[in-house]
């Protein structure tokens, strides 16, 4: 474009000089950590989807029955081996007993498990991860060679045995399948810590007096949080799996109790003749573990550094 | 300056579709550049700089680039060709060289290997004959115990034997051009020089035509022949490396000049910086994109993009201060002195 | 190289040597009477016979070393609740085939597993991508037994293309490492499409490009191998879910495997037949850490030279 193409009033050559206002393009005012992580969570359809699936899902575990009316333990051979129908909503099984009942309380124990399991490895991995990170020398040493050791043992023979041996209470399966499942949490605390140490700020605060673990421990919960959460939402489904698996092989809960793993394991027997018998629970297990898997697909996009905007 | 053109672009520009929307990231580049001539093209991040040269080597992620203008290397246009005669221009005739040669070179592959491969690819030779060669390559970058080098990984290797790697790697099949993107930018002060030396000297022994990326005031002075200077993806202003320097034409280069902090002056002097930072490309300024920080700046700034003025032999400048009406009062001398035949 | 793999062969026995015992001592200190049943009929003269062939008379840690003295000769041991059946035999029996089908799932996964992932990487938000995300997942959300029990029903009950269950001829093998491999499948493409995107996106890729590779030279010599390396770590873990798979897929097409044999065992609270196989199974496992480790110094020249371990 010519310059003398141009028709110029005089007064477009006017000194304007630094346009203070434009210079600076602003971007938009940076929320706060979590503010910004629930938006970013909150966007992820997907995730949402998940969340709102497992509440459905746990609401419908404590209400259900209520709804029903049915009595899970209620034996009635006249009505056996149903299909799904108005009246039973899931059918009945081979003993008469309403499917939808049985899953409704099925579902509590195979989430109760989920939910203790995961609860012991967390509190297990975080006391020794945070003594391991603060402790340092002889007993982090310790504690990450035990890590090393128990990561590398092969989780299915120990939960087999343990839960053979000491029979098949709830105390014996939580037993068993969290006892060796704490070495990630702890490995993760204890860099967390480790990290944490080397902040400026923890050294200044220590320089002013300050105890160091207090201030550690103050700053670890917050920024340890969302990876924990993470680890929840994988550590549950697992803990389900395996409760579902240790049902198959004849170790999980004891009757008259009853799981979605156990329920799916009575129900593959029967498959061919009464596939409802399998198909709830199993529908189940992987409702509850997808809406599971969704939101630590989107809890891990959130908390994603790189992705911020 | 030398007969023999070899590149030369016109009205480049390059728009990306992104989730925000679309970024105008160069906007009407025009350059060239003949055999054996160095040209920088210089300017901050995000200048559009590094966006030109990967343009022209077609580098630029098809699904989300929209490219126009023209690309001529020896009378083709190369934003019609398709990929896989970009292919074969690449590595064979323009070659590109990259700022951080950890991260630029494959960490599984020994370092012979991938210098030998662009020859497998061009030269149709066999992996053992194009080894040999890749050994005299690393010879000739001055790397030591080379036959040993070969064999090793990347990670074997300190940042500045890497980025000879490199070198060796873009210059084996003996192209016509290298683009080099920031060279020594991820390297110690003291490797620096000795890489740049070493391009100068294979450019000279080759009759290479080098664009040089940079954002580094001193590469450009040692290395380069001719400058752009470029802001938000558009040339402010272009001419030889000793017009450009000693007589800036444009408030942006001249804004730049000072930004460097001269070492051996004694006086208690702030650190000059540009006031402000550059704009936003999804939304570019109508008119000179330098105008909100600049101190010069006039209405029209604000309006109208301005043209290219001649203000030297080679130099232009596209700056409205260089208008015959615009209000010159309180701007630099430099700024204004014209020479050559368009001396007013 | 060679320094590091002893260090981890050692270790890895030492902690074989340590699940042994743990096992042991565990199934020794496990409450009631191993042979109760068993001996229940039987006069007081004769259940002390038996004892005694047990070695239960006699005190917990001479048992050990025994067991231990016996282990390192190979003999696993013999059945408690099956007189007369040597833990060897079993395993000789029924081991192979669990391996076959284990080693063809493996296979499978691997395969299959890698290239669909690899595919999904390339093919980022497009059409197939989605769908495909979409299967791996639910694949993934699906316990083994569902999924093998729905292939089960709709493959070879409805569709007929192959036997329902059982054992001998070549077609019974189609069900079972089909099903074992589907977990397996997902979890690579999973991993293996992270993966590829990750080194899809980084600078080496765009040198490959400026050098002039085309497509198909960069994917081969560039993107697989790096991308595969993360994924050699997760073999292990992988080979330890076709032991537990192995459980649950011989139940459920009835294939006279180690596995059923295992389950059967522990149903049976047959103590000795558990602990000996048990003992093999760690023995396998460590094996493929050994392994896994191995492949690990192969892929990745990093490890290889020392003094730069990751």
């Amino acid at each position: 474009m010519s310059v003398d193409d141009i028709v110029l009033a005089d007064d477009m050559f006017e000194r304007v000089g630094v346009d203070q206002i434009s210079s600076e393009h602003l971007e938009k005012p940076a929320l706060t950590y979590w503010a910004d992580v629930w938006r970013r969570f909150k966007e992820n359809r997907l995730a949402l989807f998940g969340l709102i699936l497992l509440a459905l899902i746990v609401a419908t575990l404590f209400v259900g029955p209520a709804l029903s009316g049915k009595d899970y333990q209620h034996i009635d051979s006249s009505i056996k081996n149903q299909r799904p129908s108005a009246e039973h909503w899931f059918g009945t099984d081979d003993m008469g007993r309403d499917i939808f009942t049985r899953v409704c309380y099925g579902g509590r124990a195979s989430i109760l498990i989920g939910l203790l399991c995961t609860a012991v490895m967390m509190v297990i991995g975080f006391a020794l991860g945070a003594l391991a990170g603060l402790r340092g020398g002889w007993v982090d040493n310790l504690i990450m060679r035990m890590a090393e050791f128990v990561g590398n043992l092969p989780y299915l023979i120990i939960v087999v045995i343990l839960t053979m041996v000491m029979g098949r209470s709830l105390f014996a399966l939580v037993f068993a399948m969290s006892l060796t499942s704490w070495v990630g949490t702890t490995r993760m605390v204890r860099g967390q810590i480790l990290q944490l140490k080397e902040q400026d700020y923890v050294e200044a605060a220590k320089a002013l007096g300050s105890d160091m673990w207090r201030i550690i421990m103050r700053h670890l919960l917050p920024n340890t949080l969302g990876i924990i959460m993470i680890q929840i939402t994988m550590s549950v489904p697992g803990f389900i799996f395996g409760e579902a698996f240790l049902s198959y092989i004849g170790l999980g809960i004891r009757p008259p109790e009853t799981s979605w793993g156990a329920l799916a394991s009575y129900g593959q027997e029967k498959l061919m003749f009464q596939p409802h018998m399998l198909f709830f629970p199993s529908l189940m297990i992987v409702l509850t573990t997808l809406s599971f898997h969704l939101i630590g697909d989107g809890l891990s996009d959130a908390l994603d550094p790189k992705l911020r905007r | 300056m030398r007969n023999g053109r070899i590149l030369s672009t016109k009205d480049l520009s390059v728009s990306f579709a992104t989730y925000a929307g679309i970024v105008q990231a160069v906007r009407g580049v025009d350059f060239h550049l003949d055999r054996g001539e160095t040209l920088a093209l210089v300017g901050e991040s995000g200048c559009g700089k590094t966006v030109t040269a990967k343009a022209v080597m077609g580098l630029l992620p098809m699904e989300q680039a929209e490219i126009g203008g023209r690309v001529d290397f020896h009378g083709e246009n190369l934003l019609e060709y398709s990929e896989d005669e970009m292919a074969r221009i690449r590595g064979k005739h323009i070659s590109m060289i990259f700022q951080d040669p950890m991260t630029a070179l494959n960490p599984t592959m020994k370092v012979g290997d991938q210098i030998a491969e662009s020859m497998v690819i061009h030269e149709g030779k066999s992996m053992a004959d194009a080894r040999a060669e890749a050994l005299e390559m690393l010879e000739l970058v001055q790397i030591s115990n080379a036959k040993e080098r070969m064999n090793q990984y990347p990670f074997e290797l300190s940042g500045g034997m890497r980025q000879r790697v490199m070198i060796a790697m873009a210059l084996a099949c003996n192209p016509e051009i290298l683009i080099a993107d920031e060279p020594t930018t991820a390297l110690d002060v003291t490797i620096q020089a000795e890489t740049l030396e070493l391009i100068k000297q294979l450019q000279r022994e080759r009759d290479m035509g080098v664009i040089l990326i940079t954002h580094d005031m001193g590469v450009v002075a040692s290395m380069s022949d001719r400058i752009h200077v470029m802001y938000a993806g558009k040339v402010a202003e272009e001419g030889s490396t000793r017009e450009v320097f000693y007589s800036p034409k444009h408030p942006y280069t001249f804004a730049l000049m000072r930004s460097v902090p001269d070492l051996t002056s004694t006086k208690d002097e702030a650190l000059y910086s540009i006031i402000g930072t550059p704009p936003d490309l999804l939304n570019p300024p109508q008119g000179c994109p330098f105008a909100a920080r600049c101190e010069f700046a006039m209405k029209i700034c604000g309006l109208e993009p301005p043209g290219g003025v001649l203000c030297g032999e080679t130099q232009t400048s596209y700056c409205w201060l260089h208008h015959p009406r615009a209000d010159v009062a309180g701007v630099p001398e430099v700024l204004l002195e014209r020479s050559g035949a368009d001396a007013i | 190289m060679a320094r590091f793999l002893a260090k981890r062969v050692l270790y890895e026995l030492l902690t074989l040597f340590l699940i042994v015992t743990a096992t042991f001592f565990l199934i020794a200190g496990a409450p009631g009477d191993p042979i109760a049943a068993k001996v229940e009929q039987m006069p007081a003269r004769a259940q002390a016979v038996i004892r005694e062939k047990y070695g239960l008379d006699r005190p917990v840690m001479e048992r050990y070393f025994a067991y231990m003295k016996n282990l390192l000769r190979g003999d696993f041991g013999e059945s408690i609740v099956y007189t007369g059946r040597r833990v060897n035999d079993v395993i000789r029996e029924n081991a192979p085939i669990s391996a076959r089908i284990g080693l063809m799932a493996l296979a499978l996964d691997l395969l299959i597993g890698i290239l669909l992932g690899l595919m999904m990487a390339l093919n980022r938000g497009k059409a197939i991508d989605h769908v495909m995300r979409v299967v791996v997942v639910l694949a993934i959300c699906t316990p083994l037994f569902v999924s093998a029990a729905l292939l089960q029903y709709y493959l070879a009950f409805k569709l007929k293309l192959a036997p329902i269950f059982g054992w001998g001829r070549p077609e019974h093998y189609i069900m079972p490492v089909l099903a074992m491999a589907i977990g397996g499948i997902a979890t690579y493409a999973k991993y293996m499409r992270g993966s590829g995107l990750f080194v899809i996106g980084e600078d080496y890729i765009i040198t490959a490009k400026a050098k002039g590779c085309d497509k198909g030279r960069i994917l081969r010599k560039h993107v697989l191998r790096n991308s595969m390396i993360p994924i050699v770590t997760m073999t292990g873990p992988a080979i330890a879910g076709i032991f537990g798979g192995s459980f649950i897929i011989e139940k459920i097409f009835s294939i006279p495997g180690l596995g059923r044999y295992y389950v059967k065992a522990v149903g049976d609270s047959d103590y000795t037949m558990v602990l000996g196989l048990t003992v093999f199974f760690a023995v396998l496992y460590v094996a493929s850490l050994i392994l896994v480790d191995i492949l690990y110094c192969v892929v990745d020249p990093r490890i290889r030279i020392p003094g730069t371990e990751r």
